[in-house]
């Protein structure tokens, strides 16, 4: 009997290899009905593996994640250091791009002046808490800077150099409390003296009360003996307010400067200049105001089916 | 071997072959992949006789071939398979019983599984097609071998209690 049922497993096994060897050889020999097969098997499959899918990927994604954690860390660290690097050169690129607007604008009214003029950089801010107002520039003696030259920015004057060293130089800016200068107004000869009040703004007193200044007048440097500290001609900044007060002995009035002093960061420092005064020539451009285009829509009205009704009948039609 | 008992066979299979592609596919081991499909299988001969052992894999096998994504001629998973049934249900009763021999079992599965990969990849080849880099081979065998190894101590009990119930109380008066 165990004789018997061990011939009818072997028949079994062999029937069974016979099918898979029979289906091995269909398949090798291209019958489609295989390939039907399996397209079927995947169209019975789809919806179990759609539901399967739907259960189980958040377990699948579970363990992925587990799997790659260390991978993942890896990579988020690397990518902190690509960002920081990223962020880095940006601000570096935003500075120099910022500097080298700076220093174009410097040179240019430089060129327009043909002042002779050294190029140096912000490096440091004096103390408010010292009530004086002074920058650091990374320039000195050995650039040919001296003491009392004039320092200027894109805009117009900064400062005056007050103390070099050899590699380095000390600006008391237009905004210092002890700062006096002398200023013309622009397309005049009304003479008056600037000071600086420590803040964002100066003091203009006019020399001779008689004359006149309005709001928005602009002020130049009335130029020094030997131009130096300042040659004549720079542009200093416009008048904001005007004190019209009855009985002042003096006209006085309160003045913006062009040169943003909280935000330098190259400026220029005059060695020599020509004897030519640039006169009014030096006054920043006022920017130019860009009209916003309008768009004008003309809608014409449609006829209503009624008008066209009633228009039908007044003609007779 | 009885119909219910055919029946129970392929719908075990095919849902295993289903939590594989849907659940055990997407999760990424550090070495190669893990064939619950093979280890269930493995674990499902080991207490099968002749003859529902080859209808076993020989189920199973077909179920396997018919994966689409497969590259490889129908019936090589099946022909694979029943070989390994067969050389399972022969030696079966030196391996003694799996259920007290915790670390033969292990082996077992892992040597069975690691084999019919192999095995499978051999014919492949002789058959025409494309044989991966050995050590992509190696690395999958390996993997596999691994992943069989470690988590033999949940499912091999699990599919022997489950084979007992299913079956046992289907044969009870």
């Amino acid at each position: 009997m165990a004789q018997r049922g061990s011939g009818r497993t072997r028949l079994l096994l062999v029937s069974l290899l016979v099918t898979a060897l029979f289906l091995i050889t269909l398949d090798l020999r291209g019958v489609s009905l295989l390939a039907s097969a399996r397209s079927a098997m995947q169209t019975v499959a789809k919806p179990f593996q759609s539901a399967a899918n739907f259960l189980f990927s958040p377990i699948g994604n579970f363990f992925g994640d587990i799997a790659n954690i260390g991978q993942a860390n890896e990579r988020l660290d690397q990518l902190k250091e690509e960002n920081k690097a990223l962020q880095e050169k940006i601000a570096t690129l935003k500075d120099m791009r910022g500097e080298l607007r700076q220093l174009k604008s410097v040179l240019d009214l430089a060129g327009r002046a043909r002042y002779e003029v050294v190029a140096a950089r912000v490096i440091a801010f004096g103390p408010e808490s010292s009530f004086e107002r002074t920058v650091t520039l990374d320039v000195g003696s050995t650039s040919g800077i001296q003491r009392d030259m004039a320092v200027i920015s894109g805009a117009g004057v900064v400062g005056v150099v007050k103390t070099v060293t050899a590699r380095s130089a000390i600006v008391q800016l237009v905004s210092d409390p002890a700062f006096r200068m002398g200023v013309r107004i622009a397309g005049r000869q009304t003479m008056g003296i600037l000071s600086g009040k420590g803040s964002s703004y100066f003091d203009l007193e006019l020399l001779d009360a008689r004359d006149t200044i309005k709001q928005d007048d602009v002020l130049l440097s009335r130029g020094s003996s030997g131009n130096r500290p300042f040659a004549p001609g720079i542009p200093v900044g416009t008048v904001v307010s005007v004190d019209d007060s009855i009985g002042a002995l003096t006209k006085r009035a309160e003045v913006r400067p062009f040169a943003e002093l909280s935000s330098l960061g190259v400026v220029a420092v005059i060695l020599s200049e020509e004897a030519i005064d640039p006169r009014d020539s030096l006054i920043p451009k006022a920017p130019v105001a860009i009209p916003t285009p309008t768009v004008t829509v003309f809608v014409t009205p449609t006829p209503s089916p009624s008008a066209k009704t009633s228009t039908k009948k007044s003609t007779g039609e | 071997m009885s119909i219910y008992r055919t029946s129970v066979t392929i719908s075990f299979f095919l849902a295993i072959f289903l939590i594989q592609e849907s659940l055990v596919n997407r999760i990424d081991f550090f070495i190669g992949g893990f064939s619950l499909y093979l280890a269930l299988l493995f674990s499902w001969l080991a207490t099968e006789e002749k003859g529902e052992a080859f209808i076993s894999a020989f189920i199973a096998g077909i179920i396997l071939d018919l994966t689409p994504s497969f590259d490889t001629p129908v019936g090589l998973w099946t022909a694979t398979l029943l070989l390994f049934s067969y050389l399972v249900s022969t030696y079966r009763e030196s391996l003694g019983d799996l259920d007290e021999r915790p670390i033969t079992a292990a082996l077992y599965l892992v040597v069975g599984t690691s084999l019919s990969i192999l095995v499978y990849v051999i014919l492949s080849g002789v058959l025409g097609n494309s044989i991966p880099p050995f050590f992509t081979v190696v690395r999958e065998i390996a993997g596999n071998g691994l992943w069989t190894l470690l988590f033999t101590p949940i499912y091999f009990p699990l599919v022997n209690r489950m084979k007992i119930r299913l079956f046992a109380l289907r044969s009870t008066p």
